[in-house]
């Protein structure tokens, strides 16, 4: 029996043995130095290293991290070529100077597959890259990263502290870096550029590293969907300068380009769609923040080239920190703030670009702070757009476009000619941040700009038609009655303030829907949709609140009407059809009124024997949702049946309604809500309850 | 004990078996499997201790009434007459009227407008609303068919555009399940009265509802002449 039970022991000290032989071989570092394919899975947790080879590396629901260097290291000439498949992840050590993949000088990666990794960089390092020192350094004691090339997946590189989120790390310039296919979110971190070099110097010593003496090196974009960013949280959406303002991390970085005090000597974006936000000071596309010390910065090294053709679809922006006139001036596209100059800029091909620049600097050109070479305003040496690019540029207080570049090649067919162009001295008039006013051979025209916005725009390339015809295309402002929506026949739904883009001459059918109230606002903070004012100045404080949510999905009630709208191509036609239930709008002022036309019908809701302490709810817009709130008049406005109940409903919608006293329900009826025959140009209707 | 054991096992083993038997086939002994019938057409009589179980989408679930009703030697369909009534009753909220011309012309034509698409009006997909046209020629066919008249101002709905001479409509949020039982009488040689009942829930305990319709022969076919609902 002792023997057996001796046996027994020993079995179970080797099964137990096992889990710890396993852990330990985990540690330690997987060493690729022959060539060949290679899967890493889920099973390997530990650092890699890849040697001087040529291989493939499929990471298969890989979780790579690494404590004291890179989680993976590609290094000794290696060109290694990355298979995503399933959900990878890659870490580098938040506190040891380390990438995620890390790229060596003389090796280069490139990453496929349809698969998706979440990449973050270590101390000083990229997600993807270089790491770097904490020293600033000149170029020849630099680490240097090799050649990034990725032609499909789906990336999330998240830089580590002061690093790239695709580039090189802190004090180190970028190299080759080419995107052909694939979504990629690049983030940068602490100063580094999402796409680009890390944080390069806040001035530092010409002998040494001074602004410019770091380099964005070569970042070439032939397709995919890029979306850059100098942090992860910063957004994307441009329409909303204040919230883009209010995110900006504040990093002196670009997007794409140079980190801070980085120069972008070569960006070239021949295809794809590319979104990128620059930071206090930073390029959206192009340079990093520089300086004003004149000491610290080298305008012999400081360049910028940016050169965007082919299809392209490009996205820049540039925030303004916290909303501080020191914490802008980067260009959309061009210099950071602290600059000498905006370099050369082409825009060429089919391009269709968004420039959106924040204070004291054009969307495309050179920043307007004062030169650190010699204290003037700073030029772009040279900027060519096309007569077929497709360009929307916004600058909040310069000119859209740099005027005043040494070279500029723009089409004088367009240039001043017509309505499709604009820059800020033919609108300095200006004054209302929202509608802008300007003149033009055509007669006064105005045009919506993006929140916070105080200046200019331009905008060309008339899209045509299959016939070869113009199709001009403009915006649409929407106004709806109270809690109401108007959903348009590819199912977009639009709220009071929202705009959409529509073809002049063109025939749009909509229909009107409902909120469900319980959707609504109620603190005042507008989470959902723009404000109402933005086209309906005259509203009420309370008409300000926001309006709730319709969806195809049964929160709310859409109508059954089809209505119409059309912007003519004149600026005086103006005519709604009650009969057609269609409205023409001028193109001087296209803003679709719903709520003063007999779009929707008002029921009132009372009770033959009196009001007092009677309620009335309405499946899917007023009634309880069951979910338990403080006991506030807020509350019991929108989110419970209410008394003497008046609410706007879309015509052709049958509703359930539901009668409570003191909040007990007494009874239910259905409505199908129409005009009053008898009354026809009523716009409400009166119900009572028999209670 | 080692005759107990193997008892034991047996049963064990015939456990088992029984148990992968239902796994691999995949079936709930205690659902009842639908047919082909129960997804197209009026169930037959489910009888009490069986019932439908819910499916994906949007039908109409009926119990009661075994046979179509016969109206002047016509078979009429008590399933498709619950349906108009609920779809009348709560989907038009048109719950009593003597005569279909009693019907206000907006909530007529729409109906109308939505039969010239969709027999019924319960399977209509809510999530895919979409834009149809349809002729003066259509919906007044449609009138006819559904109740035997097209004296309605047919132009004066909401839903014409006189510019274009056509009738325009969202298609409406009508998708959802109707549950009922229904029985039927013949009142006259070429009248019936059917009754259904609708439920909230496909095993029939809370009322939604009660609707009569008066059915007769014309030219044929089954028409509807009035409603009675609550």
């Amino acid at each position: 029996m002792k023997k057996i039970i001796s046996v027994v022991m020993v079995l179970l000290l080797l099964v137990c043995a096992i889990p710890m032989a396993v852990s330990a071989e985990e540690a330690q570092v997987t060493i690729i130095n022959e060539a060949g394919s290679y899967v890493i899975d889920a099973s390997q947790s530990g650092p890699v290293d890849i040697d001087g080879v040529k291989a493939t590396v499929t990471l298969s629901d890989a979780q790579v991290s690494s404590k004291g260097r890179s989680a993976i290291l590609v290094k000794g000439g290696s060109d290694v070529t990355f298979v995503l498949v399933g959900d990878s992840s890659v870490s580098g050590d938040a506190d040891a100077y380390s990438c995620g993949i890390e790229v060596e000088y003389g090796s280069k990666v490139s990453f496929e597959g349809e698969g998706t990794l979440r990449v973050t960089g270590g101390l000083w390092g990229a997600a993807i890259g270089s790491y770097g020192t904490d020293r600033n350094i000149p170029a020849e004691e630099r680490v240097k990263v090799g050649e990034i090339t990725i032609n499909s997946g789906n990336i999330f590189a998240y830089a580590g502290r002061r690093g790239s989120g695709i580039g090189s790390g802190y004090h180190v310039d970028a190299n080759l870096i080419t995107i052909n296919g694939g979504v990629i979110y690049a983030y940068g971190n602490e100063c580094g550029a999402g796409i680009g070099t890390g944080y390069g110097t806040s001035g530092g010593a010409i002998g040494v590293a001074a602004v410019g003496d770091y380099s964005a090196g070569r970042i070439v974009i032939n397709g995919g969907e890029i979306y850059a960013a100098t942090k992860w949280d910063q957004g994307f959406d441009y329409s909303d300068l204040a919230a883009l303002n209010a995110n900006d991390p504040g990093t002196f970085a670009a997007g794409i380009g140079g980190g801070y005090g980085s120069a972008a000597p070569d960006i070239e974006i021949n295809g794809g769609k590319v979104v990128a936000i620059g930071s206090c000071g930073g390029a959206g596309i192009g340079g990093g923040r520089g300086t004003s010390k004149t000491a610290q910065y080298n305008s012999d090294t400081y360049k910028v080239n940016v050169k965007i053709g082919g299809n392209a679809d490009v996205t820049a922006i540039t925030a303004n920190s916290r909303s501080k006139e020191y914490n802008s001036g980067g260009a959309a596209i061009g210099s950071g703030r602290g600059t000498h100059t905006g370099g050369s800029i082409e825009i060429t091909g089919n391009a269709k670009v968004v420039a959106v620049s924040a204070t004291q600097a054009p969307a495309i050109g050179a920043s307007k702070q004062k030169s650190p070479v010699d204290g003037a305003t700073p030029i772009a040496d040279s900027i060519v757009i096309d007569d077929n690019v497709d360009l929307y540029a916004v600058s909040a207080g310069s000119y859209a476009v740099d005027k005043d570049a040494a070279s500029l090649s723009i089409s004088p067919e367009y240039f001043g000619s017509s309505d499709r162009w604009f820059f800020g001295e033919d609108a300095v008039a200006i004054t209302d941040i929202t509608n802008v006013k300007a003149e033009s051979p055509k007669g006064e025209m105005t045009y919506t700009v993006p929140t916070g916005s105080v200046s200019l725009w331009s905008r060309i390339k008339p899209v045509q038609d299959e016939q070869g015809a113009e199709v001009k295309k403009t915006t649409l402002g929407i106004v709806t009655p109270l809690a109401m929506a108007v959903r348009f026949e590819d199912g977009s739904v639009y709220y009071s303030g929202d705009s959409v883009e529509v073809e002049i001459g063109k025939d749009y059918h909509f229909q009107m829907c409902c909120v469900d109230w319980s959707t609504r606002d109620t603190n005042g903070e507008k989470k959902i949709h723009k404000p109402y004012e933005t086209f309906y100045p005259a509203a009420t404080a309370s008409q300000h609140v926001n309006h709730g949510i319709y969806s195809d999905d049964g929160i709310g009630l859409a109508g059954t009407a089809v209505y119409t709208v059309r912007i003519s191509d004149s600026y005086t036609e103006r005519s709604y059809d009650e009969a057609t239930k269609t409205f023409v709008l001028p193109k001087g002022d296209r803003v679709l009124r719903t709520d003063v036309n007999k779009c929707f019908m008002a029921y009132r809701f009372h009770f033959s024997k009196g009001d007092y302490n009677k309620q009335t709810g309405i499946d899917k817009v007023v009634y309880d949702t069951g979910i338990e709130h403080e006991n506030t008049l807020e509350d019991f406005r929108y989110n419970k049946p209410l008394e003497s109940l008046s609410v706007n409903l879309p015509l052709g919608s049958t509703v359930t309604a539901k009668a409570y006293k003191n909040y007990e329900f007494i009874a239910d009826a259905d409505v199908f809500v129409e005009i009053d025959s008898e009354n026809p140009d009523r716009s409400y209707t009166d119900y009572y309850w028999p209670y | 004990m080692k005759h107990f054991s193997l008892k034991t096992l047996s049963l064990i083993f015939v456990f088992v078996l029984a148990a992968s038997v239902f796994s691999a086939c995949g079936v709930d002994p205690n659902v009842k499997q639908e047919d082909d019938r129960a997804t197209s057409d009026y169930v037959v009589d489910t009888g009490e201790d069986t019932q439908e179980t819910e499916r994906e989408g949007y039908h109409s679930y009926g119990n009661g009434k075994t046979d179509p009703v016969k109206i002047g030697g016509v078979d009429v369909s008590v399933k498709d007459f619950a349906v108009r009534s609920y779809e009348l009753a709560f989907m038009m909220a048109q719950k009593n009227f003597d005569k279909p011309t009693d019907i206000p012309v907006d909530a007529a034509v729409q109906y109308a407008f939505s039969h010239v698409y969709i027999k019924d009006l319960n399977t209509i997909t809510n999530k895919a609303m979409q834009y149809r046209d349809a002729t003066e020629k259509q919906i007044r066919d449609t009138l006819k068919a559904y109740f035997g008249t097209d004296d309605f101002d047919v132009t004066s709905s909401v839903l014409y555009n006189p510019e274009k001479k056509i009738f325009e409509m969202w298609i409406p949020q009508y998708g959802t399940n109707i549950y009922y039982t229904v029985d039927a009488v013949n009142v006259s040689s070429d009248k019936a009265e059917i009754t259904s009942t609708f439920f909230n829930e496909l095993k029939r305990s809370t009322m939604l509802g009660r609707a009569t319709v008066t059915v007769a022969v014309q030219d044929g076919k089954p028409v509807i002449r009035s409603l009675k609902a609550e």
